[in-house]
Protein backbone atom coordinates (compact mmCIF):
# COMPACT_ATOMS: atom_id res chain seq x y z
CA UNK A 1 0.00 0.00 0.00
CA UNK A 2 3.12 2.26 0.68
CA UNK A 3 4.19 1.55 -2.87
CA UNK A 4 0.73 3.01 -4.25
CA UNK A 5 0.99 6.30 -2.36
CA UNK A 6 4.01 6.74 -3.40
CA UNK A 7 3.13 6.57 -7.49
CA UNK A 8 -0.40 7.73 -7.02
CA UNK A 9 1.41 10.86 -5.14
CA UNK A 10 4.18 11.06 -7.59
CA UNK A 11 1.51 11.46 -10.71
CA UNK A 12 -0.64 14.26 -8.30
CA UNK A 13 -2.96 12.78 -6.31
CA UNK A 14 -2.73 13.38 -2.80
CA UNK A 15 -3.16 10.23 -0.52
CA UNK A 16 -3.67 9.40 3.41
CA UNK A 17 -3.14 5.50 3.76
CA UNK A 18 -4.16 3.35 6.40
CA UNK A 19 -0.77 1.20 7.81
CA UNK A 20 -0.99 -2.42 9.52
CA UNK A 21 2.44 -2.72 9.96
CA UNK A 22 3.96 0.05 11.19
CA UNK A 23 7.78 -1.25 11.04
CA UNK A 24 7.15 -1.69 7.18
CA UNK A 25 5.53 1.81 6.81
CA UNK A 26 8.22 3.32 8.89
CA UNK A 27 10.90 1.68 6.44
CA UNK A 28 9.01 2.58 3.37
CA UNK A 29 8.36 6.26 4.09
CA UNK A 30 4.60 6.76 2.50
CA UNK A 31 3.60 10.08 2.08
CA UNK A 32 1.01 10.03 4.88
CA UNK A 33 -0.23 7.37 7.20
CA UNK A 34 -2.18 6.66 9.78
CA UNK A 35 -0.91 3.44 11.53
CA UNK A 36 -3.74 1.44 13.32
CA UNK A 37 -3.21 -1.52 15.93
CA UNK A 38 -5.97 -3.65 14.29
CA UNK A 39 -6.16 -7.23 13.06
CA UNK A 40 -5.00 -7.83 9.59
CA UNK A 41 -8.10 -8.05 7.65
CA UNK A 42 -9.76 -5.29 9.71
CA UNK A 43 -8.23 -1.85 8.48
CA UNK A 44 -11.21 0.10 10.40
CA UNK A 45 -11.07 -1.81 13.14
CA UNK A 46 -14.82 -3.44 14.15
CA UNK A 47 -17.67 -4.71 12.25
CA UNK A 48 -20.98 -2.54 12.18
CA UNK A 49 -19.24 0.06 14.55
CA UNK A 50 -19.92 2.87 12.92
CA UNK A 51 -18.82 5.46 15.38
CA UNK A 52 -15.61 3.51 15.78
CA UNK A 53 -15.23 3.55 11.80
CA UNK A 54 -15.58 7.20 11.22
CA UNK A 55 -13.10 7.90 13.67
CA UNK A 56 -10.47 5.95 11.62
CA UNK A 57 -11.83 7.53 8.39
CA UNK A 58 -11.76 11.06 10.30
CA UNK A 59 -8.16 10.67 11.47
CA UNK A 60 -6.90 9.28 8.14
CA UNK A 61 -8.63 12.18 6.58
CA UNK A 62 -6.95 14.58 8.41
CA UNK A 63 -3.49 13.94 7.52
CA UNK A 64 -4.04 15.50 4.00
CA UNK A 65 -3.85 18.65 5.89
CA UNK A 66 -0.33 18.61 7.06
CA UNK A 67 2.00 20.94 5.68
CA UNK A 68 4.63 18.60 4.85
CA UNK A 69 5.78 15.00 5.31
CA UNK A 70 6.15 12.12 5.52
CA UNK A 71 3.45 11.58 7.93
CA UNK A 72 3.16 8.83 10.03
CA UNK A 73 0.73 8.77 12.90
CA UNK A 74 -0.75 5.82 15.11
CA UNK A 75 -4.50 5.97 16.09
CA UNK A 76 -4.32 5.82 19.53
CA UNK A 77 -7.12 3.16 20.24
CA UNK A 78 -7.74 -0.47 20.29
CA UNK A 79 -10.81 -1.46 18.39
CA UNK A 80 -13.94 -1.67 20.36
CA UNK A 81 -15.66 -5.16 20.89
CA UNK A 82 -18.78 -5.62 18.28
CA UNK A 83 -22.37 -4.87 18.79
CA UNK A 84 -22.77 -7.86 20.53
CA UNK A 85 -20.46 -7.62 23.40
CA UNK A 86 -17.04 -8.73 23.98
CA UNK A 87 -15.20 -10.72 21.22
CA UNK A 88 -14.48 -14.36 22.62
CA UNK A 89 -11.12 -15.75 22.57
CA UNK A 90 -12.64 -19.31 22.28
CA UNK A 91 -15.46 -20.59 19.90
CA UNK A 92 -17.93 -22.72 21.56
CA UNK A 93 -19.67 -23.78 18.38
CA UNK A 94 -23.39 -24.49 19.79
CA UNK A 95 -23.60 -27.14 16.75
CA UNK A 96 -23.03 -30.66 17.41
CA UNK A 97 -21.06 -32.10 14.35
CA UNK A 98 -21.62 -35.90 13.72
CA UNK A 99 -18.89 -37.95 14.62
CA UNK A 100 -16.50 -38.85 11.24
CA UNK A 101 -18.31 -41.87 9.47
CA UNK A 102 -16.63 -44.60 11.15
CA UNK A 103 -16.36 -46.97 8.00
CA UNK A 104 -13.18 -44.71 6.84
CA UNK A 105 -11.99 -41.43 8.05
CA UNK A 106 -11.01 -40.84 4.41
CA UNK A 107 -14.77 -40.56 3.50
CA UNK A 108 -14.71 -37.27 2.95
CA UNK A 109 -17.82 -36.57 0.84
CA UNK A 110 -20.11 -37.55 3.95
CA UNK A 111 -18.35 -36.13 6.71
CA UNK A 112 -18.52 -32.70 4.36
CA UNK A 113 -22.12 -33.31 3.90
CA UNK A 114 -22.53 -33.53 7.34
CA UNK A 115 -21.24 -30.24 8.45
CA UNK A 116 -23.03 -28.68 5.40
CA UNK A 117 -26.29 -29.96 6.96
CA UNK A 118 -25.34 -29.10 10.54
CA UNK A 119 -24.60 -25.70 9.46
CA UNK A 120 -27.08 -24.62 6.56
CA UNK A 121 -29.49 -22.86 8.66
CA UNK A 122 -26.77 -20.43 10.05
CA UNK A 123 -25.30 -19.84 6.41
CA UNK A 124 -28.75 -19.16 5.13
CA UNK A 125 -29.39 -16.26 8.07
CA UNK A 126 -25.69 -14.92 7.23
CA UNK A 127 -26.62 -14.67 3.39
CA UNK A 128 -30.49 -13.42 4.78
CA UNK A 129 -28.33 -10.75 7.10
CA UNK A 130 -26.26 -9.94 3.46
CA UNK A 131 -23.38 -11.25 5.05
CA UNK A 132 -22.27 -13.90 3.65
CA UNK A 133 -19.67 -13.21 0.95
CA UNK A 134 -18.53 -15.95 -0.80
CA UNK A 135 -18.85 -17.02 -4.36
CA UNK A 136 -15.10 -16.31 -5.64
CA UNK A 137 -15.29 -20.00 -7.50
CA UNK A 138 -18.57 -19.57 -9.28
CA UNK A 139 -19.83 -22.90 -8.14
CA UNK A 140 -22.54 -23.65 -5.07
CA UNK A 141 -21.00 -25.04 -1.30
CA UNK A 142 -21.94 -28.68 -2.21
CA UNK A 143 -19.77 -28.72 -5.36
CA UNK A 144 -17.12 -26.70 -4.17
CA UNK A 145 -17.20 -29.75 -1.08
CA UNK A 146 -17.44 -32.17 -3.74
CA UNK A 147 -14.32 -31.30 -5.46
CA UNK A 148 -11.90 -30.74 -2.56
CA UNK A 149 -13.45 -34.24 -1.32
CA UNK A 150 -12.24 -35.60 -4.53
CA UNK A 151 -9.18 -34.12 -4.69
CA UNK A 152 -8.65 -35.57 -1.76
CA UNK A 153 -9.90 -39.21 -1.82
CA UNK A 154 -8.99 -39.57 -5.29
CA UNK A 155 -4.95 -38.78 -4.62
CA UNK A 156 -5.14 -35.19 -6.73
CA UNK A 157 -8.10 -36.11 -9.34
CA UNK A 158 -9.48 -32.72 -10.69
CA UNK A 159 -12.63 -32.85 -12.85
CA UNK A 160 -11.76 -33.59 -16.44
CA UNK A 161 -12.97 -30.76 -18.95
CA UNK A 162 -13.03 -28.12 -16.06
CA UNK A 163 -11.72 -24.59 -16.88
CA UNK A 164 -8.42 -23.72 -15.01
CA UNK A 165 -9.13 -26.70 -12.88
CA UNK A 166 -6.16 -25.23 -10.28
CA UNK A 167 -7.79 -21.91 -9.75
CA UNK A 168 -11.57 -23.89 -9.29
CA UNK A 169 -9.76 -25.82 -6.33
CA UNK A 170 -8.34 -22.66 -5.17
CA UNK A 171 -11.19 -20.71 -5.27
CA UNK A 172 -13.34 -23.45 -3.95
CA UNK A 173 -11.23 -23.56 -0.89
CA UNK A 174 -11.43 -20.18 0.08
CA UNK A 175 -15.45 -20.54 -0.28
CA UNK A 176 -15.64 -23.20 1.71
CA UNK A 177 -13.82 -21.62 4.56
CA UNK A 178 -15.88 -17.95 3.84
CA UNK A 179 -18.96 -20.82 4.14
CA UNK A 180 -18.16 -21.86 7.43
CA UNK A 181 -16.94 -18.40 9.04
CA UNK A 182 -20.05 -16.53 7.63
CA UNK A 183 -22.20 -19.43 9.19
CA UNK A 184 -20.20 -19.10 12.79
CA UNK A 185 -20.57 -15.40 12.90
CA UNK A 186 -24.13 -15.28 12.39
CA UNK A 187 -24.96 -17.17 15.52
CA UNK A 188 -26.07 -15.00 18.53
CA UNK A 189 -23.60 -13.59 21.05
CA UNK A 190 -20.55 -12.71 21.28
CA UNK A 191 -18.56 -12.65 18.11
CA UNK A 192 -15.21 -15.12 18.14
CA UNK A 193 -11.99 -13.16 17.27
CA UNK A 194 -10.38 -13.62 14.08
CA UNK A 195 -7.64 -16.04 15.66
CA UNK A 196 -10.17 -17.95 17.73
CA UNK A 197 -12.43 -18.20 14.42
CA UNK A 198 -9.31 -19.49 12.28
CA UNK A 199 -8.13 -21.61 15.12
CA UNK A 200 -11.85 -23.56 15.16
CA UNK A 201 -12.03 -23.85 11.38
CA UNK A 202 -8.66 -25.45 11.20
CA UNK A 203 -8.56 -27.85 14.56
CA UNK A 204 -11.81 -28.81 14.62
CA UNK A 205 -13.57 -29.01 11.24
CA UNK A 206 -13.79 -31.21 8.34
CA UNK A 207 -13.60 -28.59 5.92
CA UNK A 208 -10.25 -27.64 7.85
CA UNK A 209 -9.48 -31.27 8.07
CA UNK A 210 -9.72 -31.80 4.09
CA UNK A 211 -7.70 -29.14 3.29
CA UNK A 212 -5.09 -29.68 5.84
CA UNK A 213 -5.24 -32.96 3.93
CA UNK A 214 -4.96 -31.67 0.43
CA UNK A 215 -2.03 -28.86 1.28
CA UNK A 216 0.65 -32.26 0.90
CA UNK A 217 -1.46 -33.68 -2.32
CA UNK A 218 -0.96 -29.81 -3.64
CA UNK A 219 2.72 -29.52 -2.85
CA UNK A 220 3.45 -32.66 -5.12
CA UNK A 221 1.07 -32.50 -7.73
CA UNK A 222 1.49 -32.82 -11.43
CA UNK A 223 0.19 -29.35 -12.65
CA UNK A 224 2.56 -27.10 -11.15
CA UNK A 225 -0.29 -24.12 -10.84
CA UNK A 226 -1.54 -26.81 -8.02
CA UNK A 227 1.94 -26.62 -6.33
CA UNK A 228 1.94 -23.10 -6.77
CA UNK A 229 -1.37 -22.46 -4.87
CA UNK A 230 -0.72 -25.54 -2.38
CA UNK A 231 2.99 -23.39 -1.67
CA UNK A 232 1.22 -19.79 -1.43
CA UNK A 233 -2.56 -19.33 -1.26
CA UNK A 234 -3.87 -22.67 0.86
CA UNK A 235 -2.72 -22.71 4.43
CA UNK A 236 -2.20 -19.59 6.40
CA UNK A 237 1.24 -19.69 7.74
CA UNK A 238 -0.31 -19.32 11.64
CA UNK A 239 -2.36 -22.17 10.96
CA UNK A 240 0.72 -24.91 10.01
CA UNK A 241 1.14 -26.27 13.41
CA UNK A 242 -2.51 -28.09 12.48
CA UNK A 243 -0.37 -30.44 10.08
CA UNK A 244 1.34 -32.86 12.00
CA UNK A 245 -2.56 -34.34 12.61
CA UNK A 246 -2.77 -35.48 9.35
CA UNK B 1 -5.66 -4.96 19.94
CA UNK B 2 -3.34 -6.48 17.33
CA UNK B 3 0.21 -5.09 17.11
CA UNK B 4 3.26 -7.06 14.80
CA UNK B 5 4.61 -8.77 18.35
CA UNK B 6 1.47 -9.92 18.92
CA UNK B 7 0.93 -12.05 15.81
CA UNK B 8 2.91 -15.73 15.37
CA UNK B 9 6.24 -15.26 15.21
CA UNK B 10 6.14 -17.11 11.43
CA UNK B 11 4.15 -14.39 10.54
CA UNK B 12 6.12 -11.63 12.23
CA UNK B 13 9.07 -13.13 10.32
CA UNK B 14 7.38 -13.12 6.55
CA UNK B 15 5.93 -9.75 7.57
CA UNK B 16 9.18 -7.88 8.61
CA UNK B 17 11.52 -9.84 5.46
CA UNK B 18 9.20 -8.03 2.70
CA UNK B 19 11.01 -5.65 0.44
CA UNK B 20 10.61 -2.57 2.62
CA UNK B 21 13.16 0.36 1.52
CA UNK B 22 12.03 3.36 0.84
CA UNK B 23 11.07 4.36 -2.94
CA UNK B 24 13.25 7.54 -4.43
CA UNK B 25 11.85 10.83 -3.70
CA UNK B 26 9.50 11.90 -0.89
CA UNK B 27 6.19 12.73 -3.49
CA UNK B 28 3.60 15.02 -1.14
CA UNK B 29 0.68 16.73 -3.16
CA UNK B 30 -1.31 19.35 -1.44
CA UNK B 31 -4.85 20.06 -1.73
CA UNK B 32 -7.86 22.31 -0.98
CA UNK B 33 -9.09 22.22 2.33
CA UNK B 34 -11.05 18.63 3.27
CA UNK B 35 -14.53 20.13 3.05
CA UNK B 36 -14.10 21.22 -0.07
CA UNK B 37 -12.24 17.65 -1.40
CA UNK B 38 -13.20 14.82 -3.82
CA UNK B 39 -12.76 11.51 -2.09
CA UNK B 40 -12.10 7.92 -3.49
CA UNK B 41 -11.01 5.09 -1.45
CA UNK B 42 -7.78 2.83 -3.14
CA UNK B 43 -8.08 -0.60 -1.55
CA UNK B 44 -5.46 -3.70 -1.81
CA UNK B 45 -8.16 -6.05 -0.86
CA UNK B 46 -8.50 -8.06 -3.92
CA UNK B 47 -12.46 -6.44 -3.84
CA UNK B 48 -14.60 -6.27 -7.09
CA UNK B 49 -18.23 -6.88 -8.14
CA UNK B 50 -19.50 -10.21 -8.02
CA UNK B 51 -18.68 -11.61 -11.65
CA UNK B 52 -16.06 -9.55 -12.64
CA UNK B 53 -12.75 -11.76 -13.14
CA UNK B 54 -10.86 -12.97 -9.65
CA UNK B 55 -7.48 -11.12 -8.42
CA UNK B 56 -4.87 -13.79 -9.01
CA UNK B 57 -1.26 -13.80 -6.99
CA UNK B 58 0.99 -11.72 -8.35
CA UNK B 59 -1.82 -10.03 -10.39
CA UNK B 60 -1.05 -5.92 -10.82
CA UNK B 61 -3.90 -5.00 -12.22
CA UNK B 62 -7.03 -3.36 -11.18
CA UNK B 63 -10.69 -3.27 -10.76
CA UNK B 64 -13.43 -0.28 -10.94
CA UNK B 65 -16.01 -0.07 -7.83
CA UNK B 66 -18.43 1.94 -9.01
CA UNK B 67 -19.53 4.86 -5.98
CA UNK B 68 -23.44 3.53 -6.24
CA UNK B 69 -22.51 0.21 -5.49
CA UNK B 70 -24.52 -1.89 -2.88
CA UNK B 71 -21.02 -3.34 -0.45
CA UNK B 72 -23.22 -6.47 -0.24
CA UNK B 73 -22.41 -7.58 -4.08
CA UNK B 74 -19.12 -7.29 -3.45
CA UNK B 75 -16.89 -10.17 -3.32
CA UNK B 76 -12.93 -10.82 -2.19
CA UNK B 77 -10.62 -12.48 -4.27
CA UNK B 78 -7.75 -11.28 -2.73
CA UNK B 79 -4.97 -14.14 -2.85
CA UNK B 80 -3.21 -14.23 0.13
CA UNK B 81 -4.67 -16.67 3.19
CA UNK B 82 -3.04 -15.05 5.93
CA UNK B 83 -5.67 -12.53 7.18
CA UNK B 84 -9.16 -12.51 8.59
CA UNK B 85 -12.15 -12.37 6.33
CA UNK B 86 -14.98 -12.84 8.61
CA UNK B 87 -14.70 -9.13 9.35
CA UNK B 88 -15.21 -8.33 5.85
CA UNK B 89 -17.95 -10.85 5.43
CA UNK B 90 -19.87 -9.09 8.47
CA UNK B 91 -19.05 -5.26 7.75
CA UNK B 92 -17.74 -4.52 4.64
CA UNK B 93 -17.14 -0.99 6.08
CA UNK B 94 -14.30 -2.38 8.06
CA UNK B 95 -12.31 -2.87 4.81
CA UNK B 96 -14.26 -0.58 2.62
CA UNK B 97 -15.70 2.68 4.66
CA UNK B 98 -17.87 3.62 1.82
CA UNK B 99 -20.71 4.17 3.97
CA UNK B 100 -18.44 6.03 6.46
CA UNK B 101 -17.26 7.85 3.63
CA UNK B 102 -20.97 9.11 2.45
CA UNK B 103 -22.06 10.13 5.69
CA UNK B 104 -19.21 12.41 6.10
CA UNK B 105 -19.80 13.91 2.61
CA UNK B 106 -23.77 14.14 4.01
CA UNK B 107 -22.13 15.96 7.23
CA UNK B 108 -20.05 18.72 5.01
CA UNK B 109 -17.41 17.02 6.65
CA UNK B 110 -15.74 15.98 2.91
CA UNK B 111 -16.57 17.90 -0.10
CA UNK B 112 -17.96 15.10 -2.34
CA UNK B 113 -17.60 11.01 -2.57
CA UNK B 114 -15.96 9.83 -6.27
CA UNK B 115 -17.88 8.06 -8.83
CA UNK B 116 -15.41 5.32 -9.06
CA UNK B 117 -13.22 3.32 -6.36
CA UNK B 118 -10.67 1.26 -7.21
CA UNK B 119 -8.68 -2.25 -5.65
CA UNK B 120 -6.09 -4.25 -6.36
CA UNK B 121 -4.38 -7.07 -5.13
CA UNK B 122 -1.87 -6.20 -2.16
CA UNK B 123 0.19 -9.35 -2.39
CA UNK B 124 2.82 -11.29 -4.55
CA UNK B 125 4.09 -7.95 -6.03
CA UNK B 126 7.30 -5.93 -5.62
CA UNK B 127 6.53 -2.02 -4.58
CA UNK B 128 8.14 -0.96 -8.19
CA UNK B 129 6.27 -3.40 -10.13
CA UNK B 130 2.79 -1.26 -9.32
CA UNK B 131 3.62 2.05 -10.98
CA UNK B 132 2.07 1.45 -14.11
CA UNK B 133 -0.90 0.28 -12.55
CA UNK B 134 -0.48 3.41 -9.69
CA UNK B 135 -0.43 5.85 -13.18
CA UNK B 136 -3.20 4.53 -14.79
CA UNK B 137 -5.00 5.00 -11.64
CA UNK B 138 -3.70 8.69 -11.29
CA UNK B 139 -5.14 9.41 -14.36
CA UNK B 140 -8.43 8.17 -13.83
CA UNK B 141 -9.00 9.66 -10.30
CA UNK B 142 -7.68 13.00 -11.83
CA UNK B 143 -10.34 12.61 -14.22
CA UNK B 144 -13.03 11.89 -11.75
CA UNK B 145 -11.84 15.50 -10.40
CA UNK B 146 -10.63 13.17 -7.44
CA UNK B 147 -7.90 15.37 -4.91
CA UNK B 148 -7.71 12.82 -2.23
CA UNK B 149 -7.66 9.21 -2.38
CA UNK B 150 -7.70 6.78 0.87
CA UNK B 151 -5.44 4.10 1.08
CA UNK B 152 -6.60 1.00 2.39
CA UNK B 153 -4.51 -2.14 2.83
CA UNK B 154 -6.08 -5.68 4.30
Amino acid sequence: MSAVGHYLEQHGIPTAGISLVRENTVAMRPPRALWVPFPLGRPFGTPHAPDFQREVLRAVLALLARPQGPVLEDFPDDAPAGPDGEESDTLVCPVSFPAPPSQALSDWHVRLAQERASLEPWYALAEQKGQAATGIAGMDIEAAMDLLATFVSEDGRLPDGMDEPARALRNAAEDVRGWYAAAMTAQPGPKPNPAALADWFWGETGAGAVLLAAYPICLHHDDPMVRRIGETQWLPRAQRHHLTKI
Amino acid sequence: MVRLADLPEIDQAHLLGKACEPLPGEPFVHGPPLTQRRVAIVTTAGLHPAGQPNFDLRDTDYRVIPGDVDGRDLVMSHSSVNFDRSGFQQDINVVFPLERLRELADAGEIGSVASFHYALNGAGWEPHEIEPTAAELARMLAADKVDAAVLVPV
